[in-house]
């Protein structure tokens, strides 16, 4: 997984750089370039689609090809050529980090963090609201946060943005105390 | 131990009471890969090196390659309930220790939890295991001698407190032997000592924890064992953790003995785990930083002065100066002293004690080479007495074995010659000691006094021993205000010189043996 991440690094770098140019003009087109990408990834995670990328008796750049004859319509041209030098180099197994790293450096680029609040009940939206406050202070970033239920946690609520944890379940309360207790 | 049920809820109400609920923010991150008891954790982008790391089943790893998207750490203890996908916590917390005089009498593991059977440790102070050894102006000079009861070692490579003397030999030479009765001889002394098992067999753990009982000595010492069947990360850090539980006693203002027993299978466990880190090997395998893994150990040994231990106590003790002295083990293969390891650890400390096969089975016990074995400080702490006396062992045994391989040869020899041989014979037999005995500085110095003095000329060889033996227990209950002197003392001037001249002339007319 993570000599993926390294291999994938370069690509997730080069897709952001070209995003990032061609945004400059009148409209945005970051958005669409990670709608392209998550569409892309979908496509090569696809059961049929690796069985074409493992396939042995195919060159590679028909396999690039075939990646763009299936996703043609929805892509641009530098997107296209994106599909291309990937399938040429034989890194579209990749596409899954890429994305990853893409969204990573968009974040990084636009200042926000999305994060996760998993709560045992239903939250209101006045706790989501100063939840959101009160990580966007911690984190110095907007704050998109969106929330789950997982009844096993008993009560309290679990943060999760990136690798950053805030537990204050009762679970994991439990937990620790149960470590306390028998040492 | 026994607790009553009453016992038993009112400690853990205790627990609960001090139980603290702090929702904490802490970096997650999860097992890619788990093979040879490193994992290997995506994620953790907080993680610092050296920190513990939390996984599933209240086990910890120890972070040590810090990589772009990873983190490689070895797991300390089993590691057979993990597998890929759990998730591993950042704690913040670099690995710490109990230190304390809870410790002492206990054999602990390289983490500090007790593997005796004698309960938990009540300590409530703790060391981080890596520790920045103190800097040049929080040091003293050796001054203070380490009595190990050996004659071969206190006359000819003597031990200062804070210095670190290396005990080098092969298998079977009795280097464990030389430092357990270092440590025996520390009983009463106020010098509190710490023995590091590395990767040794746990029955040989269990041998040696029995002999120190037996001799009264387990007081005064703690055991951390990293036997053969642990990890080799917990081999790797046991050292470490022992020497933080020796650095408790230096920095408030007492002195304190550490034995690493040995650092060969140290080096050998940390090349294992370099290896699975899959950092680059160097020569013989070792990875290239296995001098810096002796280097900041041993530096931690040494003599503090006052100011450090006021400043580490925070004022409690003053005026009072602490040491941390190490006697670590090598263990050669067949007499290789240039090997890797060897080489680095003999650069680093202070002196050598060199034992050998061949004077082992010649049945010289301690098996100490003088000639190969130096003392770089040590001279300047040692006993006065010892140093004047001592002195002349060390020539007499020189002399001696330049003149035993030319004597072979010759068939008449003149006069002083014979005479010198047989003075470097009775050295060498008088150099040699019963294991589990050690003596103290006045038996030693009227030892060696009869030997420089010429009293020993007319005793048999083969009678050296008994001879010593004899004089010091006539010496004992008839000279006791003499004896009780020097062991005060340590001095050495023309009227003790005197009253030991007439106490051993007294031993040779009246006494037999």
């Amino acid at each position: 997984m993570s000599e993926y991440t390294t291999q994938a690094r370069p690509y997730a770098k080069a897709a952001f750089e070209v995003a990032h140019e061609e945004s400059k003009g009148a409209e945005s087109k970051m958005a669409q370039w990670s709608d392209a990408l998550q569409f892309i990834e979908a496509v090569v995670s696809n059961d049929d689609f690796v069985a074409v990328i493992d396939n042995p008796s195919m060159g590679a750049e028909a396999k690039g090809e075939i990646l763009i004859d299936i996703t043609g319509d929805k892509l641009s041209e530098t997107q296209k050529n994106f599909i291309k030098v990937m399938s040429e180099n034989n890194r579209l197994m990749l596409m899954p980090e890429i994305v990853v790293l893409f969204e990573a450096h968009r974040a990084e680029a636009e200042n926000t963090v999305e994060a996760t609040a998993t709560a045992a009940y239903a939250l209101s939206d006045a706790q989501v609201q100063s939840m959101t406050n009160a990580l966007k202070k911690k984190l110095g970033r907007e704050v998109t946060l969106t929330t789950e239920i997982d009844q096993s946690l008993i009560g309290g609520v679990i943060i999760r943005a990136g690798d950053l944890v805030i537990d204050g379940s009762t679970q994991a309360k439990i937990g620790s105390l149960t470590q306390a207790v028998s040492h | 131990m026994q607790l009553n049920p009453s016992e038993i809820s009112e400690l853990i109400k205790k627990r609960i009471e001090s139980f603290e609920t702090v929702a904490e923010a802490r970096t997650e991150g999860t097992i890619v890969s788990m093979a040879d008891g490193i994992v290997r954790i995506h994620g953790l982008t907080e993680a610092m090196q050296g920190e513990m790391i939390e996984l599933p089943g209240e086990t910890y790893a120890l972070a040590l390659n810090l990589e772009r998207d990873s983190v490689g750490a070895v797991v300390l203890g089993s590691d057979k309930h993990l597998k890929e996908g759990d998730i591993a916590k950042c704690t913040g917390k670099i690995l710490e220790v109990p230190t304390g005089d809870a410790l002492l009498g206990r054999v602990v593991d390289s983490l500090g939890s007790p593997i005796d059977g004698k309960g938990p440790i009540e300590t409530t102070t703790f060391a981080p295991i890596e520790k920045i050894a103190p800097g040049v102006i929080e040091r003293k000079s050796v001054d203070e001698p380490v009595q190990t009861g050996l004659k071969a070692i206190d006359a000819m490579v003597p031990i200062g407190r804070g210095q670190r003397e290396l005990i080098i030999g092969d298998r079977q030479t009795g280097k464990t032997a030389v430092a357990l009765d270092a440590i025996i001889n520390q009983k009463n002394t106020g010098v509190k000592c710490v023995y590091v098992a590395i990767g040794q067999k746990a029955s040989t753990i269990a041998n040696l924890v029995r002999k120190l009982e037996e001799h009264d000595s387990m007081a005064h010492t703690i055991i951390v064992a990293a036997a053969a069947s642990d990890s080799a990360a917990m081999q790797y850090i046991a050292p470490y953790a022992g020497c933080s539980m020796g650095e408790f006693y230096r920095d408030k203002g007492e002195d304190a003995l550490i034995v690493y027993d040995d650092l060969t299978k140290q080096a050998w466990a940390y090349r294992q785990v370099s290896l699975l880190l899959r950092r680059p090997p160097g020569r013989e395998a070792y990875p290239g930083d296995v001098f810096y893994l002796h280097s900041r150990l041993l530096e931690r040994s040494a003599k503090v002065n006052a100011d450090f231990v006021e400043k580490a106590t925070n004022g409690a003790v003053k005026g009072k100066t602490g040491s941390l002295t190490a006697l670590p083990i090598i263990e050669t293969q067949d007499g290789d002293v240039s090997a890797f390891v060897p080489t680095n650890v003999i650069s680093i400390t202070d002196g050598q004690i060199f034992l050998e096969s061949d004077l082992f089975n010649a049945g010289i016990r301690p098996a100490i080479n003088a000639g190969l074995s130096v003392s770089r400080v040590g001279g300047a702490a040692q006993t006065k007495i010892i140093k004047k006396l001592g002195g002349g062992v060390r020539l007499a045994l020189a002399q001696y074995r330049e003149l035993a391989a030319f004597a072979q040869f010759a068939s008449d020899l003149d006069e002083a010659t014979r005479a010198q041989l047989a003075l470097g014979e009775r050295a060498v037999e008088l150099m040699k000691q019963a294991q589990y005995a050690p003596l103290s500085v006045a038996a030693m110095a009227f030892s060696l006094y009869a030997m420089n003095e010429g009293y020993m000329n007319d005793v048999e060889v083969k009678q050296v021993l008994n001879f010593e033996a004899a004089m010091w227990a006539y010496v004992k209950s008839n000279n006791a205000d003499l004896v009780s002197k020097i062991e005060e003392t340590g001095n050495y001037d023309k009227d003790i010189a005197a009253e030991m001249k007439a106490a051993v002339e007294a031993f040779k007319a009246n006494g037999v043996w």
